[in-house]
This record gives C-alpha cells, structure tokens and sequence, in this order.
C-alpha cells in the first residue's frame, strides 16, 4: 500500500464528514443546541438508583448458591443495629425498654423481611438449660416480662438466662452492656415487584431507630394551612383518601422527627406525615416540608447514656448519598480550577470557556442518554461524569490550542483555522475517544449491574463527547473573534516563547545516547512494577466499608460492632447440600462438622457455627450435660432427637433439611483472607467427595456431579421464575396472569423435570459444600470475577487501542512509540496500587481500564505531529522541537491540569473516590511524561526524517 | 495464653448460642425431625414480640436419656420422608486417621493423665496430645477419628485411651505411637472410662452398660459378665481402683458397683444419690470420692461400707471428673469452667474458679520436681481444650 493510498483513504472519509459540519453550520448547531435542551430535560428527570442486588455478580457460581437458599438462610443484605450502653449492664427497665422500642423500630423499617428480625425480644432467642430428668427451654426474655416496672428477680433472671442462652458475643456485647438487633432486607418487594427505596430506608434508620434514643431534639412539623389531597399530596393507589380530602387542618400535627432537616430539604424535602385513622391506624402520608411548620421540643426518650451503632448495606448506601453533595463540590471545584489554568493557558476568557462548555455539555448528553436509556443514577457510578469531564477537557485544549497554532503559525482566518484543525485532528481525536469507548464498553464484561450500568454510563458520555467536541467544537471556532490576528498571533508568539527554553532542552530526548538512558529506565521501572505489582491484592483490605473513610461515622459504628460482639460482621457462610432429611444420617452431619472443624483451623476464621455443632450441644443436654457426650451420636434416634429443638428459623438447615449453612465468622475480609477460607472449602469439598466413593462403591463421581448439577439447576429455576414475576408483577400483572405467562410456564416445567429427575436420583452422594452466602460471600465472588476479567479487559482495551492507532496512522511505528508508554505504566499502575494499599475491585478496575484511554491520546496527538514532522523533512530533534511547540505543551498543560483536578478527591469524604484520585493522579501525570519522554525517545530509533530534496527547507504540514 | 483462652470462648460462645436461635417449644408433643415443619415456626419467628407468640408451648422440658421413648416417636414422624439415606445399603465403616489440627489443644479435650513423664490429653476426633507442661501441647498420629473419652496408664510407657465408635487405641511408648485395638461403630456405643491393673489386665466401661475386659493387654476383649451391674443398660461413667485393690464403677442413677475380686465377680452398691455419678477416686485404704450431676460429691473412708458423707459444694453446677490433686487432695471439675479442690480427710471443698469457660472433663495436679502437688499447678480438659488453671486468689 502506497503512501498516497493511505492519505487519500483518510482523506475521502474526511471529505465526506467535512460538509455535515462545515457547510450549514448554524443549522447543525442550531439542531445539536435543541438536543442539548432536550438531553437537558432528560437529564432533570434522571432517579437515583442503589439497589444491592445489581452490586453483586449474579451470575457466579457463588450468587447462584446465595440466591438459591436466600429465603432459608436470609440474605446478606443485613442491618445491624446496636444498642450499647455507656456504664453499667444492660439488665434494667430503661434499657431493655429501650431495645424493644429499638426492635420495634427496625420491624416496621420498610422492606424488612419481617420473618428475619431478631434480638433478645424476639421470640427465636431462646436458651436450653440442663436439669435431672431432662432438659428444659424457654425464651431468653420471659413471655411475661412486663416492660414498666420489672422487679429486680425478673431482671436477674433475664440476667441468668442469657448466660445460660451463651448469646453473649451475639445477641449482647462481651461485657453485657449492650445488645443487638438483627434485620435482612429485601430489595425488591415480593407482593408489588417494586424497589426498595434504600435512601429512605437510611434515613428512617437514622431518625426512627438511631437519633430517637441520640437526639436531645424532636422537630414536630404542623400544617402551614390546609392540606388538601391531590392538590398538596399526591396519593397513593391504594389510599384510603381520595383527591379533595382535607388531610391535614391548619395547625395539626403532621409528623414527628428526631433528625431535622438540612440545607435544600427544607425546602424541596418531604416530611413523613401520618395521618391517624379513627380505628387507631395510621396512613403514610409524604408531605412536603414547605407546607409545614417546624417546631424544635425536648425529646423525652433521648438517653445521653445510651449510644446505637448501624452497619448494613441500606446504611452504607445513605451515607454515600449523604456524600454526593460533597462530590457535586469537588465537581465543580475542578471545573472551575480548570477553568482558570485554561485562562491562564490561553490567555482568552473566551477561548478558555469553549473546552468546558463542550465538556459540560457532554455530561448533560451523557445524563440524557442515560435516563433516555432508561438507567438511573447508582450513587457508586458519581464519578463517572468526572471522568467524561476529565477527557473531553483533554481534548478540548488540545484542540483549541492546534487551532491557535494554525492561526498563529499558517496566519489563517477563525474558519479556516478551524476547517483545518478539523482535518489534521478529527481522525486522531475521534480514535482516541473510540479508544475510550472501548475502554469502558470492555468493563461491561464484569456481570456486576453496578458496573455494567457504569460502563454504558460512560460509553454513552464518551460518545456524546465525540458530538461534543468534534462537532460542536469545530463549529464554534469558526465564530471566534480573535480581533486582530496579527496581534493575536503575536500576543501567542509572545507567551509561546517563554517556554521555548524548556521545550529546546526535552527535545534533547531524541538524542541517542538521552533516548538510550529513558529507554534503560523505562526497563528498570517495568521490573520494578513487575516486583511490586505482585503484591497487589484483589479486594478490599481496611476494615468495615471500602466506599467510606475508615473514620466515617459508618465505619466506627463497624469497628464498635466488631470490638463489642465476638462474632464481627465478616461472615462466609457455607451450604451444605443433600438429599432432604439428612440432618439425621450421621455420616451426612460429621461430613459437615468436619469442614466446620477444617474451617475453624484455617488463619482468619473466628469461630464457626453449623447445625453438627448444635445438635452435639443438644446430645449433650441429652446426656446429662456430661461432655463426653458433645458429640454426633451413630443412632439415628438419638440423631432425631439431637436435632429436634434446631427448626428452620434457627437459620441452621432449611425446611426440608437438605441444606444446612455453615455460618463462618471472619476476623476480616482481605482478599487473602477469603481466598484462604474459600480454598479451604473447595479442598476440603474434593477430597471429601473422592474419600466417600472408597467406601461407596454403588455411586460414582459422574453420578454425584449430574446430581449437584441438576440441583443447582433447580435453583437456578426457581431465581429466574422470581425475578420473572417481580419484573411482572412490576408491569402490572396480578398472581393468576404471572401464572399462565408462557415464560413462567416455560420455567415451571424446566423446574419440574429437573425436580423428577433429582428426586429420581437416589443413590446416596457425598455431601457437596456449595459456595456462599453471606457478606464475605458475595466479596468473595465479586473478587473472583475482577480476578477472572481483569487481565482479559485489560487486553481487549489494549487490543481496541492498537486497532485505533493503526486505523489512526496505519503504520507500525506508532503502534510501538504509543503503546510502550502505556504498557510501562499500566503494569506501574498496579505497583502503586500495591504501595497505597488499594485494591484491585469493582471501584478501581474501571479506572485502570480507562487511564489507558486518557493516556492514549496524548501519545496520539504527540506522534500525530512528531509524524509529520519527519515525513516534512525536520530531523527528529527539530521536528520533536516543533511538536512539543504544537501538540507538546497541550498534552503537558491537560496532564497537569487534570491531574490537579482529581488531586482534589484526595480531600473527599469517600475513600473510594480518594482511591480512584490517587489513581487518576498518577495516570494523568504519568502517562503525560510517557507521551513527552519516553514516546520520542522511542521515535527516534523508529522514524526516519524524509530525505530533502536540494536547498529545500522544511515546512510541517499534515500527511493528510 | 489467657487471650487465647478468650478466643477460644468466643468460639464456644459461637457454638453454643445456636441454643439462642433453638425454639424448643412444642417439640414434646410432635417431635418433628426438624424436617417440613417449617411453617409453624416461621410465624413464631415472625413477630417481634416476646408476649404473642411462644406463651403456652414456650416453656418445655423433655425427659432424657437419648434412647428412650421420646427418639422412637420421632423415628415414626422421620420415618414418613425416609429418603435415599436410608434405602442404601450400610457401607463399611473404616477407620480412619485423625487429622492433625493446629487448634486441637483448644477443641472438646474429655481425658487426661500423668505419666509420670508426660501429661497426656485425648478428646474429640481421635486427638491425643502430649505436653511437659501442661501449656505447650503437641497433637500425636493415632489411627482412628472417632472422639476419645478417657485415658489411663499402667506405667510411663503402657497407655489406653477409649471413646466413641467402642474405639480403643493402646501406645507401648509412653504416648508416641498409637495402635487401633478395637472398632466397632455399629455398636453405637461409646466407652467413657478406663482402666488397666498392669499392662494385661485392664477394663473399658461405657454407655447402655458397656463393660469390656482383656487379659491380653488390649489385643481381645470380652464382655464382662456383671448382670448386677450391666442388667439396667445404664451408662457407666467411671471406673477406679481403690487403695486395697477393690475395683470400683459409677454410673447413670447413682449406679456404683464393686469388685473385690480384680474384676471377676461384681456386686451393686446401695445408691448415695439417685442421679448421675460422673466420676470416682480412690481415697485412703477403702474410701472414695464420687462426682456427679448438679453439683453433688461424695466422700467415704469406705467405699463397701455404704456410709456416703455428701460433701457441701454449694454449687448446681454438674461435676464431670475427679481425680486425685496430692496426697490428701482430689480436683473436681465440672460446669462453667468450675473447678474445686477437696480435702479427703474433712471433705471441705473450696472452689478454685479461674474463669474457665464450659464444661470441663478432667483434671490433674502436675506434680513439682519434689514430687509435691502445688495448687498452682492445676490443668484441666473440657469443652474448650486442655490448658492449666490460670492462679487466681481463691475465693
């Protein structure tokens, strides 16, 4: 392929864009600036969506376990509240009064799944005690345990069953000063297939349980005027009111609360009103806070002695909301310092407006398209936008300051600098942002919602971003009024030449011996990344919650929880399945208490629990009490017996007992913890299954595999018939029509033979310990999925990059002068992310996929010119001299810039922002010196300068 | 140490407090195999109130032991969802080996023993252990998993310990190496005491009235005919020789038998007290030294004479071993990490609580270099492995 074919292929297509953009300008921009209003609109309607369903990877082999006993053993969407008392034992009127409001509180918190709540109230908290004949059971708290004035041996006794309960570590902290309630939530409603609200969620959790007993205030709302339904509030279908009832008469109370609210919600918020009913009920009633009067009163339930400590998802969920407003801060801090380094740059208000008004703009296409797509914003996905900031900035400088080249270089008018910076950087440009795209379409790869929401977010953004600057851009620049060019270009002259010093003395990289030295580091630091990147862990390594500050309030609520009670909130629950009724068959149970065991003695587990180890302690009780008898009893009866105080609720074995979890509690959840407890598991599973064909020579492997599979299956079945009747249910289908939907049909008998065909396979098989449930469950999933993928995005980004740089140049010089670089500092990415302790995770996978992105345009736009520069005749030192000149001073302008930019998250109040800020510092900056060091150091060896025909002088100019 | 000790009650606590999530209710009348009954306690889980739900089926007591009444009426409700597990045929039960285990000091430890040489402990899944001191402990290979009960040694070199499964393992070299002499799990008995006379002669006594007897230092063993004894399938928990070579056993309702004939014949004692005898010692020439359920011990100058002195413990708290601590001392430990020194002269007891947790099985007093026993030199196995009695001021 000759050169002229190469240039005119690049120039066809450019010819045939040129006049969409170019010949009616004021009608295309007059159609994009009607979209930009439209997406505008769009955008404004845009929800916030959290939901933790869609922050797991449902389709591991972990999740599917997870979701297959979610309704036995509870989900590891759990709240965690904790009641603990200053000085003094919880064994008082005042405090246990206190927990059971508490208790109560939680219950009726909305989407709680009410048949898991659980604490010293409630009724599945009970103890056995050893006497002569027998044993006997009862509840911890007495069913006549009256709340108001219990005496003092009520007190003890309660004191004394929770010894003998051994709840202590659990239900109540070590030193028995507090206690705790347990809570699962659902995220999706099973009756109505609606979603579950997890900021109000948060905040009921925050004003009914926490700030009610915390709070020296309670803020009591009444009417302004008259509330009238329909006119004031809007509704629900199932009220009990219909449009024109006067609610709420002037003055009365609307509702009570004990947290008040802050800044924009006292205006735009809305108080939980509750109208009561004659019958005593109460209607939840929403009203606007602009409609009521607020009134601070002493709250005569605070107790400064008491404090309340929660963890859980929800909590987690509302702190990172409570956070954004933070986020929405550095947003604009970094536009505006961005801004004002533009300015400084350009030495144009104008012209340094232009770059941010297209990035804005292509936030605003980008949050269009999403709720277009019908996508809601996830509180983790927030620094997306950032991030399309961030490289339309990139590019939009780098664009600007071409065309300030070509007005003051080539002497052109506004247009035709325009039309030509048009040609000379729509190809690199636009392949750089395909490079992008590509980029985050490949983290679409990771089967977690969260982060396949993420990557559409941001490929949508990156395509408004083509729009934006390629397009609008362009067209701008023709109307830019420079006044004088003369003068301007003198005036750029001027400020151009301060820097000619440092520039002359870079291109000093080119020199053989110079480029010799970069090249030699370049392999000393690729080493030395290789070395220190091994140590990079996948996962999270701090306490508590990765997404908050390990001094957030959520996070010391954690670390209290984890000092106070023995077990921790780290759990990895492990299910052993069987055929149903098994839990009497002693071989089944020690196959089980053996991986407790196993587990017990494996580095980072606390403790274990599982149905084997109860059911000892009840063959014990059996006996005497004697411990010469804590043991699995051979006799089937006495098996029975063992386990027959254990039902279901007890979340140890599930209705037909043919699985039963092993709960275990982990000192922490590093990655290198789970994958030694998981290992653990999965050898204990192998060898468990190859010992049991020794002595069960009627089954074999083959049969026992086809028997785990069809089970899975099953399970499998029954989640997709859940999720198809919520998203049913959702579009309005009532119980009869979810029903005879051919989908739901189709499952139902898909379920139905793989149900004959397990109960078809008889033969007794080894028990197999499925993996997990649990919260370390789904880390430990999520880990094994950012491991699987990492290295695969990793390499499709890679790959989508070297098909751009070659579309872009078609040439192999560029492939290997841009790639380098950005090879050397992915791999240097990951050291750094060794030496601050960042993890490799959902959070940060995304980022390293994506610097790759940022980087690669600066290595474009520098090789672009350097190109031409050869291809012109300059000797590479001159022809890097003009570049950096050019192109050169851009890519180091936005490298900094950018990288001062998110140097600003380091501040932020979200340590996975923090995270994501040390990451993209390094990345901007690095990846700029790649692009001005090390890319012409690599060049000179590569490019060879054209041969000049006699007495000719060099002119740089475009290959295209 | 004592912050091991304290992770080793969390795990303890963690175990236990499964009894927290237990409903027990009702389970005397339908004794349901836990198996698909789970919509009855759904609902009584559903609510959080204590006062509506579990009010007239929430206070239960069910009647021991294991093997009566009570399990059959649960093996009928079993019986209608009998699945697979029960259509196989019965595989062999093969003896395997136990696993040797960093934690094994600190899991279930039921027996122990001075050698003279060595402090040796067995307990649960086939674990032995041996220590010099009583603190550092080191797990042994012995060839058989099923939980051990009780050890005794003849001499520094010639041990037995038993358990469950019928297990018996034997060691010629003071605890080294073990040998399986017997196993028969289908059985579905467990022994819980030995005791050897001299390196051939030596009994093994069990659950349902086990009692085994060889001659050939644990190579056979034959039933011991003992109809007095035996006649009731009574759990026997202990046996001891007295100081004239009387051979004592305790068990299940008071049960006490003796032999005045190294084992041949056996007669039953009239009962000190009607409920459960754990453990026995030898005190003086004839007398012994009983411990039992809810906090009752015995003491006698002589065991044949009958005339039991009920010795003041003021505790409920069950005794589950006892064993001699120096000349004129025995250690009794039981519930809650109890563990209480008596005189065998006066029958004084004074309690010795080092904030033990769980049940413990046995305990020695480590003799010092002048062969003295030392009340700070306490060790004991329980529920939470073998470790020695932290010294605190006794109460």
């Amino acid at each position: 392929m000759s050169e002229s074919a190469k240039t005119s292929r690049a120039d066809r297509i450019l010819r045939a864009i040129e006049p969409l953009i170019y010949a009616r300008r004021k009608l295309t921009m007059g159609i994009l600036l009607l979209v930009t209003v439209f997406m505008a609109w769009q955008a404004s309607l845009i929800q916030r969506d959290a939901g933790f369903d869609k922050s797991i990877p449902l389709g591991h082999p972990y999740m599917q376990v997870y979701k297959q006993y979610q309704a036995d053993f509870g989900s590891a969407n759990k709240i965690l509240v904790a009641v603990i008392q200053k000085d003094g034992d919880i064994y008082n009127e005042k405090f246990l009064k206190h927990l059971k409001q508490v208790t109560d509180a939680v219950f009726f918190l909305p989407g709680i799944d009410r048949a898991h709540v659980s604490s010293l109230f409630t009724p599945d908290v009970r103890f056995i005690e050893v006497v002569e004949g027998g044993f006997f059971g009862t509840n911890v708290i007495p069913a006549d345990y009256p709340l108001d004035g219990p005496s003092q041996s009520m007190l003890d006794k309660v004191r004394a069953n929770v010894g003998k309960g051994n709840i202590i570590g659990r239900y109540v902290t070590n030193d028995q000063r507090g206690a705790m309630v347990f809570a699962d939530l659902l995220d999706v409603d099973p009756v109505t297939g609606e979603k579950l609200d997890y900021e109000r969620v948060a905040k009921l959790i925050e004003d009914n349980v926490r700030s009610r007993l915390t709070s020296p205030d309670k803020y009591v709302y009444k009417a302004k005027n008259d509330i009238v339904a329909g006119k004031d509030v809007k509704l629900k279908a199932d009220s009990p009111f219909k449009d024109g009832d006067v609610l709420f008469k002037q003055g009365d109370l609307v509702g009570e609360a004990y947290v008040p609210l802050k800044g924009l919600d006292k205006w735009m918020g809305k108080v939980d009103g509750v109208k009561h009913l004659e019958d005593g009920t109460g209607v939840d009633i929403p009203v606007d806070a602009k409609l009521l009067t607020v009134e601070r009163v002493d709250n005569d339930g605070y107790s400064p002695e008491i404090s309340v400590h929660v963890v859980g998802f929800a909590k987690v969920i509302g702190d990172v909301i409570e956070a954004t407003q933070q986020v929405v801060g550095f947003f604009v801090l970094t536009l505006f310092m961005t801004f004002l380094l533009l300015w400084l740059y350009i030495g144009s208000f104008r012209l340094a407006l232009l770059p941010l008004l297209c990035s804005l703009t292509a936030v605003i296409w980008e949050f269009g398209l999403l709720h277009m797509a019908g996508f809601g914003l996830d509180p983790f996905a927030i620094l997306v936008p950032f991030l399309i900031l961030a490289v339309s900035t990139s590019h939009g400088v780098q664009y600007v300051n071409a065309w300030v080249g070509e007005i003051t270089n080539n002497s052109r008018n506004s247009f035709d600098a325009s039309l030509y910076t048009w040609r000379r950087l729509a190809i690199y440009g636009t392949m750089a942002i395909m490079t992008g795209v590509v980029g985050f379409g490949t983290i679409y790869l990771i089967p977690v919602g969260i982060i396949r929401e993420m990557a559409i977010n941001a490929s949508l953004g990156m395509f408004a971003l083509i729009i934006t600057n390629k397009v609008m851009m362009p067209i701008w620049l023709t109307w830019a009024n420079i006044g004088d060019p003369k003068a301007f270009a003198a005036k750029q002259e001027q400020r151009d030449s301060i820097f000619d010093g440092i520039w002359r003395v870079v291109s000093g990289v080119t020199q053989p011996r110079t480029a010799v030295t970069i090249l030699v580091i370049c392999g000393v630091l690729l080493g030395w990344s290789l070395w220190k990147g091994k140590e990079l862990q996948v996962g999270d390594s701090q306490k508590g919650v990765p997404e908050l500050l390990p001094d957030s309030r959520y996070n010391l609520d954690n670390n209290q929880i984890v000092d106070n009670f023995a077990l921790g909130t780290d759990i990895l629950s492990v299910v052993a399945e069987t055929d149903p009724d098994s839990c009497t068959s002693f071989e089944v149970m020690e196959q089980i208490d053996r991986l407790a065991w196993h587990l017990d003695n494996t580095v980072g587990v606390k403790s274990t629990i599982s149905l084997p180890q109860a059911s000892k302690i009840v063959y014990q009780a059996f006996s005497d009490g004697s411990p010469k008898f804590h043991v699995l009893p051979r006799n089937k009866d006495a098996m029975i017996q063992a386990i027959s105080p254990l039902p279901p609720p007890t979340g140890l074995l599930n209705s037909n007992c043919s699985g039963m979890p092993i709960l275990t509690f982990m000192s922490d959840h590093r990655a290198a913890t789970i994958n030694r407890v998981v290992d653990e598991v999965k050898v204990y599973n192998k060898d468990n299954f190859a010992n049991f064909f020794e002595t069960h020579t009627e089954v074999d492997a083959a049969y026992c595999e086809d028997k785990n599979k069809t089970r899975r299956d099953i399970g499998i079945q029954q989640e997709s018939l859940r999720q198809r009747a919520v998203a049913l249910k959702k579009k309005g289908y009532d119980d009869d029509k979810v029903t005879a939907d051919s989908g739901t049909v189709a499952l139902n008998k898909k379920l139905d033979d793989d149900k004959t065909k397990l109960q078809g396979l008889t033969k007794v098989c080894p028990v197999n310990f499925a993996l997990a449930q649990g919260n370390v469950g789904v880390m430990a999933a999520t880990n094994e999925e950012v491991e699987r993928l990492e290295k695969q995005i990793l390499m499709y980004v890679y790959a989508a990059i070297i098909v751009c740089v070659y579309i872009s140049f078609f040439e192999w010089q560029a492939i290997v002068c841009i790639m380098l670089p950005l090879g050397l500092f992915s791999w240097m990415a990951y050291a750094v992310m060794a030496i601050f302790g960042i993890g490799m995770k959902v959070a940060t996978l995304p980022v390293v996929a994506l610097a790759v992105g940022v980087g690669v345009d600066y290595g474009i736009y520098v090789y672009a010119t350097l190109s031409d520069a050869a291809s012109s005749g300059f000797t590479i030192r001159e022809g890097y001299f003009r570049t950096l000149k050019l192109t050169g001073k851009a890519v180091v302008f936005t490298g900094l810039t950018l990288a001062a930019g998110v140097a600003t998250w380091l501040f932020s109040g979200l340590q996975f922002q923090r995270d994501m800020g040390k990451l993209l510092v390094f990345m901007f900056t690095a990846n700029m010196f790649g692009a001005i060091l090390i890319l012409p150091a690599i060049a000179s060896f590569l490019l060879k300068p054209r041969q000049l025909a006699e007495g000719e002088t060099p002119v740089l100019k475009s290959r295209h | 140490m004592t912050m091991k000790l304290k992770l080793l009650g969390v795990a303890g606590v963690a175990l236990a407090c499964i009894l927290a999530g237990a409903v027990v209710a009702e389970e005397s009348e339908k004794s349901p195999p836990a198996a698909g009954e789970s919509s009855g306690a759904d609902t009584s889980a559903g609510a959080p109130a204590s006062d509506t739900s579990a009010t007239t089926g929430g206070d239960t007591a069910a009647s021991a032991p294991a093997a009566s009444g009570d399990a059959s009426a649960s093996g009928d409700a079993a019986g209608s969802s009998d699945s697979a597990a029960d259509a196989a045929p019965a595989a062999p039960i093969k003896p395997r080996p136990a696993e040797l285990m960093p934690k094994a000091a600190h899991s279930l430890m039921l027996g122990l023993v001075d050698t003279g040489e060595h402090l040796i402990a067995v307990g649960d899944r086939g674990e032995i252990l041996a220590s010099n001191d009583g603190k550092n402990w080191a797990q042994v290979e012995v060839p058989v998993r099923s939980p051990l009960t009780a050890v005794s040694f003849v001499d520094a070199n010639n041990g037995w310990a038993v358990g469950h499964d019928a297990a018996i393992v034997h060691t010629a070299d003071g605890g080294k190496t073990w040998q399986l002499q017997n196993f028969q799990p289908e059985l579905q008995k467990p022994f819980l005491g030995v005791l050897f006379l001299d390196p051939n002669h030596g009994f093994a006594v069990g659950a349902y009235g086990l009692f085994d007897e060889t001659t050939d230092g644990g190579k056979t063993w034959s039933e011991v005919k003992a109809d007095p004894i035996r006649g009731d399938e009574l759990h026997i928990y202990s046996i001891s020789k007295l100081g004239n070579g009387n051979l004592l056993v305790a068990g299940e309702q008071g049960l006490l038998g003796i032999s005045t004939d190294t084992g041949k014949t056996w007669k039953k004692l009239p009962q000190a007290y009607e409920g459960t005898l754990f453990g026995s010692m030898a005190v003086g020439d004839k007398g012994a030294l009983l411990c039992g359920l809810r906090g009752h011990a015995y003491l006698t100058q002589d065991a044949a004479g009958g005339k039991w002195q009920q010795i003041e413990t003021n505790t409920t708290a069950s005794l589950f071993g006892c064993g001699p601590a120096g000349e004129s001392q025995a250690i009794m430990v039981g519930l809650n990490g109890l563990v209480m020194l008596v005189d065998t002269g006066s029958g004084k007891a004074s309690v010795r609580n080092g904030g033990l947790d769980g049940a413990l099985s046995a305990g020695v007093a480590l003799k010092s270099k002048d062969g003295a026993a030392t009340e700070a030199s306490l060790v004991v196995a329980g529920e939470f492995g073998v470790v020695p009695v932290p010294v605190v001021a006794a109460q």
